[in-house]
């Protein structure tokens, strides 16, 4: 597995969170807001984004050692078609977020410096041990443009399920 | 007073190998007792209400199989606020988990509590205390209320509700359909369980639920002990659902009947909830009704969906197929469902709306949900979030449940798959939230503790 699956690409960092700040992060991300007000919604091409802290990992059974953390790490992970450059380009100029929830992590260098910050995010990367995505060559553009089509369908069959063949066949022209 | 009809005896008993003596006796099986009441209560003076629990205590009932059936029979459980004013430790109350520690009320947007459902509409506060009342009739039902739970503030508590409930003729919801069909079949319970009961192993065979799932202190379906508060809540007890859900009967009568949807208004009910109205699913009879099938007690819930993959039998937004996925096809089998599951020991309460009347007559009329498990969140929050009010599981999209889902604006489109499908735009409400709480039923052990009779 790697970080890369068709065209979308899986960037998964970690960064270790001072000491202290990891209740005032958690709230921070608490109020960050999500679905069309989320920061991430100003970058065209992310398909998903999660910040989250990690205090512990979660014990999944007896199969597994419990493994707990000696410092808290904040896990930012997105999803995206297009190269990680641009996306972390994008980042940097479109959301100054990252300076709030990486600000309170060690050695965040700040998005003023663009080297410097394109740096540090590489830094803190992991390789993506498991990307499976339901769209490995489908751009977010190309998703939008079918859950779109999808409604516009159920819309027309659910408008035009009484009509006769003739009907519906002239009304699908119209439509489509 | 009608009760269940006779036709689909209770599941019979067989050796147990947990404590049954220890175990709050509503949760391994249903009492069968016609007339029952549901007692919210709040605790204004803690030695006072210390004195009410251990006065009641004789009269709660417990798993052990009984040789003759009880006139009366109470359980108790109790909210986190009810914890927290009896007095529990700081470490046993953070013991608690969250969903829980919060109560119903903060979880409300996660459950699809909104609009005329939403909790600044209720009927009733978070109580304290929830007695479950059950009795052989009603003439007993009153007798057991007046005479132990005298719920008065001379008694240290103050009644926030009380809630009636009692059987419909013939079993059935305020829909007209046969409920309390389905259970997890529950490992060493002692109660015999029926084909379909569990959970799907092989093709056509069964096994039951793993005890964990719903009493604590047990192994689960993960092979683990789920997470427990501490002891002596940690074993044999169950987190319980109790939500009061108005149900609006003229509404679904209408909506069936002006949907036009070609099979006709009886078939379009039946492909809403999953089952016929004498309890015949629709998996095994998708044309019509099958009494002989419905009063066999070995067919009744013996079906799966794997291999109904389109829902051309049994639509994939029913209910009971949205509530319970059984081994639908990306569900690993039914491994998948088994982490799900709950026991459900709902009662009607109002009097059923008459046959063939259309319009609403006012009339307070639903079901008092209950339901048991041993995780809020895994068991029924996630049934309800994001089985009963999200589609996308089932390739939906956004529709809800037909029967029981929140009409969300976008979300109320019906599909009843077939060639051609049909759909059905704009489903009215149906069901209506009016009150509830999360509780915690604990082990006699432990009840015996808060009543400060365990030394
Ligand atoms: C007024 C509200 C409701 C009504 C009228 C209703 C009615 C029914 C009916 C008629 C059945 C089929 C009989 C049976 O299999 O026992 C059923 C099954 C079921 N319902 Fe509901 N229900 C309601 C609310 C809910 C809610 C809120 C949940 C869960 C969050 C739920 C979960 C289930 C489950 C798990 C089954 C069994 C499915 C199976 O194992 O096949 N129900 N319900």
């Amino acid at each position: 597995m790697s970080n890369e699956n068709g065209t979308a690409y899986a960037l998964t960092t970690y960064a270790r969170v001072e000491t202290g700040h990891e209740d005032a992060l958690d709230a921070y991300l608490a109020a960050l807001p999500t679905g069309a007000d989320s920061p991430f919604a100003r970058l065209d091409g992310v398909h998903l984004a999660r910040v989250q802290v990690f205090r512990k990992l979660v014990h999944q059974g007896p199969h597994q050692r419990p493994d707990p953390l000696r410092h808290a790490h904040l896990v930012v992970s997105t999803t995206f078609n297009g190269g990680l450059d641009e996306h972390l380009e994008a980042l940097a100029e479109h959301v100054p977020e990252c300076d709030e929830w990486w600000g309170h992590c060690v050695r965040y260098p700040g998005r003023g410096d663009r080297a410097a910050f394109v740096a540090y995010v590489r830094s803190i990367q992991r390789r993506t041990s498991l990307f499976s995505t339901p769209f490995p060559t489908a751009t977010v553009d190309d998703v939008r443009q079918s859950i779109a089509l999808r409604a516009q369908v159920i819309d027309f069959a659910a408008a035009t399920q009484h009509l006769s063949a003739d009907d519906l066949h002239r009304r699908f022209l119209e439509t489509f | 007073m009608e009760g269940r009809p006779t036709r689909l005896p209770p599941r019979d008993a067989t050796p147990a190998d947990i404590d049954l003596s220890d175990i709050q006796g509503n949760v391994l099986r249903g009492y069968t007792m016609p007339a029952a009441a549901y007692l919210m209560l709040r605790i204004s003076d803690v030695a006072q209400a210390t004195t009410l629990l251990r006065r009641s205590l004789p009269l709660v009932c417990t798993a052990e199989t009984w040789d003759r059936q009880p006139a009366a029979a109470i359980n108790l459980s109790f909210s986190y606020a009810g914890f927290q004013r009896l007095g529990l430790d700081p470490d046993t109350l953070a013991s608690f988990p969250p969903a829980f520690r919060e109560g119903m009320r903060a979880r409300a947007t996660l459950l699809g509590d909104v609009g005329p459902s939403a909790p600044d509409q209720w009927e009733f506060d978070e109580p304290h205390v929830l007695v479950s009342v059950y009795a052989a009739d009603a003439e007993r039902l009153e007798e057991t209320l007046g005479s132990v739970l005298v719920p008065d503030t001379q008694d240290g508590v103050e009644l926030l509700h009380v809630q009636r409930a009692h059987d419909l003729p013939g079993g059935k919801d305020h829909f007209g359909f046969f409920d309390g069909v389905s259970q997890p079949a529950i490992q060493g319970s002692g109660v015999l369980s029926r084909p379909g009961d569990g959970i799907r192993q092989g093709e056509h065979g069964w096994r039951e639920v793993a005890t964990g799932e719903v009493l604590l202190g047990y192994p689960d379906e993960d092979r683990t002990l789920p997470k427990a508060p501490h002891a002596p809540y940690d074993r044999n007890g169950t987190y319980v659902v109790l939500r009061k859900l108005a149900v609006d009967t003229a509404a679904f009568r209408r909506f069936v009947a002006d949907a036009g949807y070609p099979g006709g208004p009886e078939m379009l009910a039946a492909k809403i909830v999953g089952r016929w109205p004498d309890g015949t699913p629709l998996a095994l009879a998708p044309d019509g009704p099958d009494e002989a099938l419905a009063s066999d007690p070995a067919r009744i819930n013996d079906f799966g969906y794997a291999d109904d993959p389109q829902g051309l039998r049994c639509p994939l937004g029913s209910h009971i197929r949205r509530a319970n996925p059984r081994d639908a096809p990306s569900f690993f089998g039914g491994r998948l469902s088994a982490r799900h599951r709950i026991v459900r020991r709902g009662r009607a309460y109002g009097d059923p709306l008459p046959p063939g009347v259309l319009d609403d007559d006012g009339a307070d009329r639903g079901l008092v949900f209950v339901s048991f498990q041993s995780n809020l969140w895994r068991q029924f929050e996630t049934i309800q979030a994001q089985w009963i009010n999200d589609g996308d599981r089932f390739g939906l999209g956004r529709d809800t449940d037909p029967l029981v889902g929140e009409p969300y604006p976008g979300a109320t489109k019906l599909t009843v798959p077939g060639t051609p499908p049909y759909f059905v735009t704009s489903r009215p409400r149906l069901v209506t939230m009016r009150g509830g709480a999360y509780l915690f039923q604990p082990s006699m052990t432990a009840l015996r503790h808060l009543a400060r009779l365990d030394g």
